[in-house]
């Protein structure tokens, strides 16, 4: 594993760097795309995110670069991982949509996906008002408009 | 479950395709009712990439949506129970043509199983058949981008019952039978299309392949419409740069219809005996359109027209054309008379940016005298002095025979 000794920094919105193994920074999509390019800084910005969405993803992608390098056992590992995963995406909502747009920027799959499901499973089961209460979302129709789109899609509110 | 509340509404502040990511993940029926939230939410279907409609309770509510009320219960089998409602509410404009074309092919086949559901005589009412539609269109509109499907086995066999009659076909030839069921198709289309090959079991247990047939629909960037429904597939597939439609039976799907973002092109043939009720909302939901090509400027008054043409004139709804991009117009069969004369003076008052019109005048050839040309002179000089919306437009007025 040669490769994961090169070191890279990547710098945070605040200017923050995190120095992190070639392996782990490949996990962000961008940076993989970045370094396929040609671009052989040893330091990269990462401007839209900040240290700690940033540190969070680093925290994740080492995981599961961690992880993947170790052989055998793998059945255990991805236990453990999932239980990772978990616990890793289980933080307060506004932290987690702002780990979903740094996953979404930076194109880490992986916990774009956890994060996106996470969301799911919160919305599910529950009633269009309890949504729009739960995340504050402000109900901008009026209530013809409102109605119409009711009608639009009447199948999905029978019971 | 506790869930902690939030102060800002960041979660619609999400990129669209993080938010379709998240409908993805959650039951269909769940996604497509997020659209009340807000207006943020309304469009947002269209980006799920997966369907689930696996719960039972969705796929019996589509069918009961698209059965209730026109069906004998006592029907056997899915096959009636949604076939000949749908025949019988949306389509029996073409049933004769149905039943024509499948006597022909009974000839050739002798092999037709079909039943006699769509033989007894009916009455069709033209207000009677925009209900049913819509949300179709919107479920088809919404599941465009999908890339999986999870149909549960139940939903799965009520879709192939339901497909018999649309299977043994030359899709071309028999197309409209075939898209009676589209809203079903798109289910195999989808299907298909991860599989790549599928065997439709038709109603006499042969099996039948549509594969090299569907192939073929998915490589078309022309597509000649003889019947609007193969529109939704076509933009099912997205692929369509130019359309030519059947003003007659599009106009069934006027509601909810998606927007073609694709579409460069678009041409039609008036008839004097439809409106152009379904003109405005194309041209609305045509962001890119470039050419309209239009057969014959007489059609059918009607107080749904809505702006494009002059029908009824509605003076404070903003023009449809004014927004319009074509550049484009192309009329032919164009007799000079009063109305489409004032059709014409619509057009260019208000398509701001038209490069080119082309007018097709049709003359009478078949005697060589002086009164044609005169006739020929003054359409054509009346049509030079309407007022123009455009810059500097490319005015080409040329005679066609008859």
């Amino acid at each position: 594993m040669s490769e994961s000794n090169k070191k890279i920094s990547l710098i945070s919105s605040e200017g923050e760097a995190f120095e992190v193994s070639e392996a782990v920074a490949r996990e962000f999509e961008i940076v993989a795309h970045m370094l396929e390019d040609g671009c052989s800084g040893s330091s990269i910005p990462i401007t839209t995110v900040d240290s700690n969405i940033l540190g969070k993803v680093i925290e994740y992608c080492t995981k599961h670069v961690e992880v993947g390098n170790v052989e055998g056992n793998s059945e255990k590992a991805e236990k453990d991982l999932e239980e990772f995963d978990k616990r890793f995406i289980a933080v307060e909502m506004n932290t987690l949509f702002s780990l979903i747009l740094a996953a979404n920027y930076l194109n880490v799959k992986g916990l774009l996906n956890i994060g996106c499901q996470k969301v799911a499973d919160t919305i599910k089961d529950m009633k269009p008002e309890e949504v729009r209460s739960i995340f504050n979302i402000e109900n901008d129709y009026t209530p013809a408009e409102e109605e119409v789109v009711r009608k639009e899609n009447e199948w999905a509110f029978q019971p | 479950m506790s869930v902690q509340r939030v102060s800002t509404d960041s979660i619609s502040s999400l990129p669209d395709e993080v938010l379709g990511k998240v409908l993805s993940l959650l039951p269909t029926k769940q996604a497509a009712s997020t659209s009340v939230l807000s207006k943020r939410w309304r469009n947002l279907l269209s980006l799920v990439d997966s369907l689930d409609l696996s719960d039972d309770a969705t796929a019996t509510a589509h069918s009961r949506r698209f059965s209730s009320g026109q069906l004998d219960p006592h029907c056997p089998g899915a096959k009636k129970l949604l076939g000949t409602s749908l025949r019988e509410r949306v389509y029996p404009r073409y049933r004769n043509k149905v039943l024509r074309e499948r006597h022909a092919r009974q000839d050739e086949e002798e092999k037709d199983d079909d039943d006699d559901s769509v033989s007894d005589e009916h009455e069709y009412d033209d207000d009677d058949n925009d209900d049913i539609l819509p949300d179709v269109t919107n479920l088809v509109a919404g599941i465009i981008n999908v890339k999986t499907l999870h149909l549960s086995p139940k939903s799965l066999e009520v879709s192939f019952v339901i497909c018999p009659s649309a299977t043994c076909v030359n899709l071309n030839k028999h197309i409209s039978e075939l898209l009676i069921f589209y809203y079903f198709n798109i289910f195999i289309f989808l299907f298909y299309l991860k599989k790549k090959k599928i065997n439709i079991w038709t109603n006499c247990g042969r099996p039948c392949v549509m594969g090299p047939a569907l192939a073929c629909l998915n490589r078309f960037t022309t597509v000649k419409l003889e019947e609007a429904v193969l529109l939704v597939i076509a933009f099912f597939f997205f692929v369509c740069d130019k359309i030519m439609i059947n003003l007659q039976v599009f106009h069934l799907y006027c509601k909810s219809m998606p927007v073609f973002h694709k579409l460069l092109t678009l041409s039609f043939e008036s008839d004097k005996e439809r409106g152009w009720q379904v003109v405005p909302l194309l041209l609305n939901n045509s962001p890119n359109l470039e050419t309209l090509v239009i057969k014959g400027l007489v059609h059918r008054v009607t107080d749904r027209c809505g702006d494009a043409c002059v029908c009824v004139a509605k003076e404070e709804e903003v023009c449809c054309l004014s927004t319009c991009q074509v550049k484009v117009l192309k009329v032919s069969g164009y007799r000079g008379t009063r109305r489409e004369l004032n059709q014409m003076k619509h057009f260019l008052g208000n398509l701001k940016c038209l490069e080119t019109v082309k007018v097709g005048v049709e003359v009478e050839n078949h005697r060589e005298d002086k009164n044609v040309n005169k006739n020929y002179q003054r359409i054509t000089n009346a049509l030079t002095k309407l007022p123009i919306a455009s810059s500097n437009p490319f005015l080409l007025i040329y005679p066609l025979c008859n």
